[in-house]
């Protein structure tokens, strides 16, 4: 089997139908398990209790800017707390994540010589399904 | 849409208000004072997301020159230039360091010449 690659230039994703593409330099989707370990007279056994998971984005900052990604982010952490928001992930084309997570506020400012940025760290509400086309 | 229509030449067009000679790329003679648009190394680098639209941040040296006849003189010179361009950068542009000053000799000419390193973004 060819060896395949994918970057993260392949990496496509909205939120709350916002497209991102154009401030995000970085977008990472984990899934973390909560798994159980049982000592039995078989030997280990495991059993999952659990799923989280975290939507991590680092983009450029767009403060200010027509249509700021930054600004409907905290409009809709201040507006709408506890409404969450709809993701569409898209790792390739053909491997998509339909989720949704906790509206939180992006960070503001940074140091003089470079771009501002915003890391973001997002709680999954839902657990990513994922759509192989 | 090109990177000299739409980027590389309106940042001529910008530092065109101080009082040199702008190009927007390499010159074929060197004249002074002048401000050069030189590409820096790595020039073009695809830092965002989704390569289906090709997004690119472009990194300049912006080249101050100034005429190099007496040390004192040729650094006043060009500290006073290399302030107006940083000072002349428009919006959008991450603005960078200033190199050490550098002896330079095209043909006959001296010239004293320093880079500020700049980078914006292009979107094809």
């Amino acid at each position: 089997m060819a060896t395949t690659i994918i970057t993260g230039r392949d990496i496509h994703f909205t939120i709350d139908s916002d497209d991102f593409d154009a401030q995000a330099t970085s977008a990472t989707l984990t899934v973390d398990s909560t798994i159980n370990t049982y000592q039995t007279l078989d030997g280990k056994a495991y059993y999952t209790t659990d799923t989280q998971g975290t939507f991590a984005v680092e983009m450029l900052a767009d403060w200010g800017a027509p249509s700021s990604l930054c600004e409907a982010l905290w409009t809709a952490a201040t507006s709408a707390p506890q409404t969450p928001l709809p993701v569409v992930f898209v790792s390739k084309t053909g491997a998509s994540f339909a989720f949704t997570v906790q509206p939180i506020l992006p960070s503001a400012g940074g140091t003089a010589p470079d771009a501002q940025t915003v890391s973001l760290a997002f709680t999954c509400v839902t657990t990513p399904v994922l759509t192989i086309s | 849409m090109t990177i000299e229509a739409d980027i590389r030449t309106p940042l001529q067009t910008t530092l065109s208000t101080i009082a040199a000679n702008v190009y927007n790329g390499i010159p074929e003679a060197m004249t002074s004072p002048s401000i050069v648009l030189v590409p820096d190394s790595p020039y073009l680098e695809s830092t965002l997301i989704n390569g289906s639209t090709t997004k690119v941040k472009i990194n300049f040296l912006v080249t101050g020159v100034v005429g190099y006849s007496s040390n004192a003189a040729a650094l006043t010179n060009l500290e006073d230039l290399m302030i107006e361009i940083i000072s002349t950068m428009p919006a959008g542009y991450v603005v960078g360091d200033v190199s050490s000053p550098t002896p330079l000799e095209v043909g006959t000419g001296k010239f004293l010449t320093s880079d500020l390193q700049v980078s914006t973004y292009y979107t094809d």
